[in-house]
């Protein structure tokens, strides 16, 4: 019989909806997503099982005018970032607007 | 000055584009997003020149341009590459809105600090007018701060910057 050599794994949690996933180890700078029904149906980070951290959504609070920024899909908020705080530090996904001109 | 609230795309590039004069393209792979802080004015109707990286208002290598705090480690003064895993670069001349994109933009590293307002998005193999940019992107107008953690740039799903016809 052939035995196999399980490789470790990464087990992810949503601090939000309770979600959790687990994936083989990865060495590379890595964040898992899901789509958060806590948060809006955003695609969301999730945290490694083990750490303390909170994401929440970030709107914007300038004034829209002409610039064309991203929405939340629930509420239809326009949005700056998604910040993630752990005990030592914080992650950031800022949704950046899209820079546009006419030609019509 | 402020870096403000609003996106741009520079009419040099659209204008040098249509009179090829110039070769900065969207088709290139070695584009890059720069970060910088609140102490410019953008302005999008200024030569090639001074829409470049290390042109006019987009000084590189310092103040306004930011780095990671680690020894820009996880975002270098000359920002990080744009790469196309998933994105489509280019929509094609069937579309009636030209969309120019990229996948999300991830700092090299887990311990990345680094705070900014927006960023530049240029073509680092461009050579008539040395990697002169497409478009500044504002963050939001305020500050955007990451600490000791991972900062991703989410393009639009209506892309980084996008023409309609």
């Amino acid at each position: 019989m052939t035995a196999r050599i399980l490789g470790p794994v990464e087990e992810w949690y949503c601090p939000n909806c309770r979600a959790e996933d687990a994936i083989p180890y990865r060495a590379d700078v890595h964040v898992r997503y899901h789509t958060c029904p806590k948060l809006r149906y955003l695609s969301a980070p999730m945290i490694r099982k083990g750490i303390a951290a909170k994401v929440e959504v970030h709107e914007r609070e300038a004034y829209i005018g002409k610039e064309r920024v991203q929405y939340d899909p629930e509420l239809g908020r326009p949005l700056v970032s998604i910040e993630t705080t752990r005990d030592e530090g914080t992650d950031l996904m800022v949704f950046a607007p899209t820079a546009t001109a006419e030609l019509d | 000055m402020a870096f403000g609230a609003s996106s741009k795309i520079f009419s040099a590039f659209i204008h040098d584009s249509v009179n090829k004069t110039g070769t900065a393209t969207l088709s290139s792979a070695t584009a890059k997003a720069a970060l910088y802080n609140d102490t410019i004015t953008p302005n999008q109707l200024v030569t090639a020149a001074n829409s470049s990286y290390a042109g006019g208002v987009w000084t590189a290598g310092g103040t306004p341009n930011v780095i990671d705090t680690n020894g820009g480690t996880g975002w270098p003064y000359v920002g990080r590459p744009l790469v196309w895993g998933s994105a489509t670069k280019l929509t094609t001349y069937a579309d009636a809105t030209l969309k120019y994109d990229a996948d999300d933009t991830v700092s090299a590293t887990a311990t990345t600090t680094v705070t900014c307002y927006g960023c530049l998005v240029y073509d680092d193999a461009s050579t008539t007018t040395v990697d002169q940019a497409f478009a500044y992107i504002s963050f939001g107008g305020g500050a955007q701060t990451v600490t000791a953690g991972t900062f991703t740039i989410v393009w639009s799903g209506s892309g980084i910057l996008s023409i309609a016809m």
